[in-house]
Order: C-alpha cells, then structure tokens, then sequence
C-alpha cells in the first residue's frame, strides 16, 4: 500500500458531530486561553467566592440564574461536561453526596460546558436531583476565576457558610474526599 | 612528524570537520523539511510531519499530525463513544493548499464504568492526504489543532503547527516509515478489506434494541473481532457480543443500544458506517439498516436457547445410560418399598435428589469457570480457532466414542462406588436425599463422563453464562425423571427397564460422538492445511484402531493397546501446536518460518546477481504492514508460488519495520514511500519490473517468467 491517503466515508452523521465538536472544542480552548494558558496563576489561589456572586447562566428551561441564593450556604460548584469521560463517576458521586447531605443544608450546583441539548439528555437519563446550568465561555471564565489553573474538567469548588472557598479539586476527586471537606463545614 | 606531514594533516582535519558540518547541515534542513517543529503543551506535545522532502508532482501529498500523549493520557476517534470529543483542525492561513483530509488509525475501544470511548492512548500519528491548488510547487501547512486530552481529567488542548514541503522531488523523507505505519492502520474501505457485510439487522425485544451484523471473511479466520457502529440518526452502543460460525469465516456480532431511541422507532432504515477491527486487521464497511423479524436479540439468544435445549435432552437421555439407569431403578424400587410413606414425603425426597444432580453439575460449571478465569490470568484464552484446542477435543471425544463402543471403560475406585451405592441404600431424609443426587450423579460418571466431558469441551470455549447454562441444562435434563415422578408418581410405571438395549443405545451415541470429532476435524483444514489435517485424522483413526484391536482380539495385549493408543493421543495434539508458529497464528510469524529462505536486501548484489543471468525477487516489508502478511499469506507462501520463487529466483527480502534509508531510496526509486513493494529483476528486465499492491499469483509468475528472459532457465 503506497501512501494513499483516503477520506473514510464520512457520513452525515460524523459531519454533525465533528460540527458539533468542533464549536464546543473552539469555544473551550479560546477560553482557555490556548497554548499560553499558564500555571502561573496556581502560586496564588483565590480563596474569594465574589466571582460566583456575580456570575449568571441559563437552566435548562432557558431561564437565567443568579447565585445569590447559595450565599450563606455549604456549596459545591461543579464544573462539567458530558464528553468528559472522568466527570461521569464524579458526577455519580456528587449525587450520593447530595442525596445524603442536601438535608443537612448541602447544595450542589452543576454547571456545565456543553450545549443545551446534550445537557438536557444526560440530566434525564442520569436523573441529576440538584441544580444544573450550562455555559460557554463565561462558565470557563468562572472556573479560572474560582482557581481552575489548568482549564480542565471535572473542577470542584467548596464554598463555606461564610462565603470563601474552602476546598477545590482539579480532575476526578479519590473516593469520600469531597465528604471529607464538607462534614466539619455542615457540622460547624 | 615532519613540517609537511603535519600541515597536510590538519588540512585533512579542518576538511573532515567541515565535512561532517556540512553533512550535519543537511541532514537538518532535510529533517525541517520532512516534519515541522514541535509545539509543547503541559499535556500534549505535536508537530505536523510529510512523509516526501518535496511536492513533486503529487497529486496528494502525504501528510500527517504527530501526537504525544503524557503518559497515560489518551485522545479521541472520530465518534468518541459515550464521552469525549473529536480533533479538529483548521488550516487557516496555509498557502497552496487545496484540501486536507483527517485520516484515523483504527482506534482502542476503552470501557470505563459501562460506558464506551474509542482513541488513542499515549501516541499517535493522524495521516492527512494535502492536495495542493498548484502541483509541484511548494505548500505551507499551519493547522490549528484542537484536541481533547483525558486521563483523570480532560482538559482542551489548542495548538498551532506549522510545515513547508518545498517545491522539488518528492524522495521519501525520515518521517515515511512512520507515516506509512500508521497509514496501514487506517481501515481499509469495504470490499478491499476482503470481508463482506452480508447482513446488518435491526432488533427489537421487550423495547430493547440491538444491532446485528453478519460479517463473512473468505480467506482468513477471524480471532478476536470487535465491531464498532455509527448510526445516522446517532445511536449509541454497547460492547458486541460476537458468535464465530463458518469455522471462524463468519463473525455475527450482536450491538445492545444503550441509548434512548424515540419510542415507536428502530434502528431499520438508517445509514450505518461499520468499523470492524480484529487484531491487526481493521476495514471500514457503509451499509442500511434492514428491518429485523422475529424476537429480539435474534441469533444470540435463539443460539443460546438451542444450546439450552440440547444440553437439556442430553442430561434426560443419560438416564438411559448402563451405569445411570440402575441408580434410577433403585430409587424407584426404594419408592416401591416405602409404598406407605405418605405422597408429600416421596415428592419432597425425589426433589432433594434432583436437587443433589443439579447441585453437583453446577459444581463441575463453577470448577471449570475458575479453571477459565485462571487460565485467562495468565494469559490462556481458549479459543475455538485455536487448532491445538481443536485437536485436543476431537482426541477427548473420540475416546469417549471408544469408551462407548466398550474398547475401554472408566472405572470410579470401588470405594466411592461402595459408598455411592450405600447412599441410595433407604429413607434417608431431605439431606441424605439430597447426597443421593449428587453420588448418583458420581456414580453416572463412568456412562455419563463422554457426554459431560464433551460438555465441558465445548462450554469452555463459551463464556461464563454458557457454562452455567449448559451444566444447569444438563442437571435438570438429568434430574427430570426425578422431578416427573415427584410431580405425576405415576410417572414411575413408564420408566423403561434396565435390559441389553441399554447396551445398543450406548453404541449408536458413540457414533454420534465420533460424528461430533469428525465435524471437529472438518474445522482444522482452514488453520493447518488439509494435509496436516489429514495426519491429525490419521492420528486419532490409529488411536481409535489401538483401543479396539484388544476388544476385537482378545489375544492382543490390551496394555500395548493402550500405551500406544496414548502415544497417538498426544502426538494428534502436538502437531497442530508444532505448526502453530508458521500457521496458526494467521498471518503474525510467516514471514520467519516461510518456506522461502530469504537473503538480506542488499542492491549492489541485484545488479551482480542478475549479470551472472540470475532472476531477483524482492519483497520490502513490515510487522506492522498488514497488506504484506496478507499477501505472503495469499500469494508468496502459497505452494505454487514460493516453489516458483524458489526453483528460478533468488528472494530478497528488506524488512521496513524500523526507519531505513537504504529501503526509503530504494522504493523512491519506484516512486513511492510506502509498501508492500515488490520488484522482479533478471536479465530480461533488468530495470526490474514493479508488482501491484495487491498481488496475485498470475502477477508474481508472470513477472518471474518475463524478468528470466528468453533463456527461461535463468537459475
């Protein structure tokens, strides 16, 4: 075989999706800022929620949200996506956590990187019981503004009754250790 | 060292240095040239590579995008399953560019939590074909890359490549081995691939929906196949579960939907793109979904449900075994004796026996499930394609068939018998009861161990559900008689005698299992040969023959019988695993145990030997180029064809599997950069004379006979 290199029948369907694809993947890496996002943020870590506050998305029904509602409140912020493979056993885990701790004052508030319909879809058929909006760029902006140095996901934030950021993880969490940080927080 | 004589040397000194700077120069701008620079992101790095120092007049260029992976961490497929994204490229602001076309390596399918993804983990090169606005001169590349990078997080990676090919001859460059690798892991499309889609079907059950796809491969066997499906509208699916038929020719793979279809609708009538890969071998195949008949989950589950059947009539019809039916009788006879026990209480005994079969038939599945998964820890999957398997079940089936025909018998020690036996002995409650079923189950052993034993042949080629199913089968086909008199005692007046009839039926089943080994032996020619098919029949016949000449000739010593029966056994087993290397394997391994005996590719001595008058057949290949095995398979190694290349050729053979730039010179000479090459040179073709990709013997012989020139006894 010479090198001959020949399209594979690319249906309808993969020019959808690779269309798909190609605005969601276009969207996240020019808010990530591209090859030149740095670490460097890392060396200071925010511990101020304030960009939370001010931020606001649509649910699912089309309709914005603001989050002054939390203030006051043990949060976690989610930050998602459903092409991201690792975030399918987080979020699993974030619905025990919330199925567990939402009577104990725990709110979870998903927000996801993706578009409407993708989001609508997974929520139904994962049965999702906590608050989820989904954005584009400004979702990406808020995670950064929350300390999300690397711009990946799944990016986790724990926001404490006194509105600071108690904890954050970057990439998929080890078992019970987002438990862990809220426990003392609900105790308190 | 005179005044001169030092002059002159570092003369020679400064020349050679400024040689070797020069060189090095050289080698740099072709290396530029060749694949652009790297651009380095915290996890991921990838530069833009051609596989040809100029355009030349291509009308494609080859191309491609260089990936390195973090350790661990993978990118995606073009539908990436349940998660993940695509790349995608934008060649914004290239200049004489045309079009540029994504190609992708066959991809790993990685399962994590039930859901699916399909990529590349660590590294890969993506081969993209660049056609240029105007031919021959040069092309600038600048491709925007955007790739999602996961392992325990994902995170959307940008790059920005950049590669000139310059105007000039398009010579293979350092990049051509590895863009040609990893174009011969592109799926090969449709009927090129040599596998035919005869069948895709849309399924429905119980508001479960699956995919199921027939594919047929005429020439080789199939050893681990896995399909991937895209479907427009999309739909997303599970792992196949795959059933091998035709002797490992045909793959009948059955896709579960694991996504929500709108309700009223199926699969029938939507575009399918096929990916189907099976080691090594990957080909891409487009076709229509037709409306499926009949219950869901069809050919699997109606297959499962016949084994089911099987395994079921196989367990009642043990009953009338020699050694099985007596143990029947004596519990009958015990129902007889205790005549004023009241109904319930026979009902419940007779249950505890069924229950003691059942029981120790699942012992026997559960044993051989751990025996499977061990085996499969380390690495010893069984396989139906496997000949030495085959072969060990042919040899295991016909001395059952020996054992039926009553050239030898299997005797349990007298004491397990004894014991046995005793068991049966009275009233013996729920638990006692319960022993009776799992001894008489012991006791059937040495009438019932052919059938058991081919069972358990045949389940462990199966998945673990199989070998429940099958032994669970057997055990209740076993215990119904048990199970009829505990429901209808009356039962009890219909079940046959003991008589010499018994004797008849055990002779007319060992036929039916010398039946089964002969069917068994009829799938081997498609992996060793039929000659060597022929000597493993040949093998077992004499070993059959050795057990039987002391039955039939008392006077024959039954001890050497045996012995050499043995002998026989394992010599019918041993020969399929000695021809492993050079056949079983399929395609991996042929080119070492060929019957050629190839010389090292060396191209001054083509010009040397074909002045002496001599005929050179030249064969550049790769272990990772999949159309060269399969055209040593089809054509080189075959009889007809290595004989000729033997008898009037000297073979040559250039191994491309590592970088080689003899060999890249070589195949530029011919104008391409990449393989399979083949080349005839004898005195009447001293050029050479170039074969087609795909050879075929007709081609091969032609080119032999023409490149030997009129001599026609060139060797």
């Amino acid at each position: 075989m010479s090198v001959s290199l020949k399209t594979p029948a690319a249906d309808c369907s993969h020019r959808k999706r690779t269309a798909a694809a190609a605005v969601m993947i276009i969207m996240v890496a020019l808010i990530s800022g591209g090859p030149g996002s740095s670490r460097a943020e890392d060396a200071k870590p925010t511990s101020d929620a304030s960009a939370l506050w001010s931020a606001s998305f649509k649910d699912l029904t089309g309709t914005m949200q603001k989050f002054e509602g939390l203030k006051g409140k043990i949060a976690v912020v989610y930050f998602w996506a459903t092409w991201c493979e690792p975030c399918v056993k987080e979020g699993a885990e974030l619905k025990a956590l919330y199925e567990k701790n939402h009577d104990k004052g725990l709110e979870v508030l998903g927000v996801a990187m993706d578009n409407a319909d993708k989001v609508k879809d997974f929520v139904a058929k994962n049965g999702l019981p906590y608050q989820i909006v989904y954005g584009g760029r400004e979702a990406i902006q808020l995670s950064k503004d929350l300390g999300n140095s690397v711009g990946g996901i799944p990016f986790l934030v724990v926001i404490g009754r006194d509105g600071k950021i108690a904890d954050r993880i970057i990439g998929e969490s080890k078992e019970g250790r987002v438990q862990g940080i809220i426990t003392p927080l609900l105790g308190g | 060292m005179t005044g001169r004589n030092l002059t002159s040397l570092i003369a020679s000194a400064i020349s050679l240095a400024l040689a070797a700077l020069f060189a090095l120069f050289a080698s740099n701008v072709s290396a530029q040239a060749a694949a652009g620079e790297w651009q380095k992101l915290e996890f991921v790095e990838a530069r833009l590579v051609s596989a040809v120092e100029g355009t030349g007049q291509l009308a494609e260029v080859p191309a491609g995008i260089e990936l390195r992976l973090k350790e661990g961490w993978k990118t995606y497929w073009r539908s990436p399953g349940d998660a993940g994204l695509p790349p995608v490229l934008d060649w914004t602001g290239s200049a004489n560019l045309k079009a540029a076309v994504l190609s992708y390596p066959r991809p790993h399918r990685f399962t994590l939590f039930n859901s699916q993804t399909f990529g590349y983990k660590d590294y890969v090169v993506f081969p993209v074909g660049v056609t240029t606005v105007e031919p021959g001169r040069a092309v600038d590349l600048k491709a925007k890359v955007d790739v999602l990078v996961c392992e325990k997080i994902c995170v959307p990676q940008s790059l920005d490549l950049a590669l000139s090919i310059p105007a000039g001859g398009a010579e293979p460059g350092p990049q051509a081995q590895l863009l040609n690798q990893f174009q011969s892991q592109v799926p090969v499309a449709g009927a090129a691939s040599g596998l035919e889609v005869s069948q895709v079907t849309a399924r429905e059950s119980n508001g479960k929906h699956a995919l199921e796809v027939s594919v047929v491969h005429k020439d080789e066997v199939f050893t681990a196949p896995d399909i991937l499906a895209e479907v427009d509208p999309a739909a997303a699916f599970g792992p196949p579960s795959v059933s091998l038929a035709e002797g490992g020719h045909k793959a009948i793979f059955t896709l579960p939907v694991t996504s929500d279809l709108p309700p009223g609708t199926s699969l029938a009538g939507r575009a399918v793109t096929l990916t189907l890969i099976d080691g090594e071998h990957a080909s891409e195949h487009t076709a229509k979904i037709l409306a499926g008949s009949g219950p869901g989950l069809g050919h699997s589950l109606s297959l499962n449900a016949l084994m089911f059947a099987f395994a079921l009539l196989g367990g009642l019809v043990l009953n009338l075994m020699p050694c099985v039916l007596p143990v029947l009788s004596l519990k009958l006879m015990s129902l007889v004796d205790h005549g004023d026990a009241p109904p319930s209480r026979v009902r419940v005994n007779f249950l505890a026996t069924a229950a003691g079969i059942v029981f120790s038939l699942m012992l026997i599945a559960a044993a051989l499930i751990g025996l499977k998964s061990a085996g499969l820890a380390v690495g010893w999957g069984i396989q139906f394609q496997q000949p030495v398997f085959i072969a060990a079940i042919a040899v295991i089936v016909a001395l059952f068939a020996c054992n039926m025909w009553g050239f030898f018998e299997i005797i349990l020690p007298s004491s397990l018998s004894n014991f046995a036996g005793s068991a049966g002995d009275g009233d013996s409650g729920i638990i006692g009861n319960f022993v009776i079923g799992a001894f008489a189950t012991l006791l059937a052993t040495p009438c019932s161990a052919p059938f058991v034993g081919t069972a358990v042949g045949f389940a462990l080629a199966g998945g673990t559900p199989q070998i429940l199913m099958i032994f669970f089968a057997l055990g209740v086909g076993l215990a119904l008689p048990y199970l009829a008199i505990a429901a209808f005692p009356s039962v009890a007046r219909y079940i046959p005698k003991p008589g010499m009839w018994m004797v008849r039926l055990r002779q007319v089943l060992g036929l039916a299992l010398a039946g089964t080994a002969v069917w068994l032996l009829s799938i081997l020619p498609n992996q060793i040969g039929l000659n060597a098919t022929i000597a493993v029949a040949g093998l077992i016949g004499a070993m059959v023959v050795a057990l039987a000449v002391h039955t039939l000739s008392p006077k024959f010593p039954q001890f050497t019988g045996r012995a050499a029966a043995a002998l026989l056994a394992v010599a019918a087993i041993a020969l399929p695993l000695g021809l492993k290397s050079s056949h079983t394997s399929e395609l991996a391994g042929i080119e070492e145990h060929g019957k050629i005996a190839w010389t090292n590719f060396d191209r001054d001595r083509i010009k040397s030997l074909v002045s002496q008058g001599k005929t050179v057949f030249v064969d550049v290949t790769a272990d990772w180029c999949v159309v060269c095995k399969s055209n040593k398979k089809l054509v080189i190694n075959t009889d007809t064809v290595s004989q000729r290349i033997g008898a009037a050729a000297v073979p040559m053979k250039a191994d491309w599997t590592s970088p080689d730039a003899k060999i890249s010179t070589f195949l530029s000479s011919f104008g391409r950069y990449g393989i399979p090459l083949n080349v005839v040179y004898g005195p009447g073709a001293p050029a050479g004379i170039l074969l087609p990709e795909l050879l075929t013997k007709d081609a091969v012989l032609n080119a032999i006979d023409k490149a030997s020139g009129a001599s026609k006894s060139p060797s």
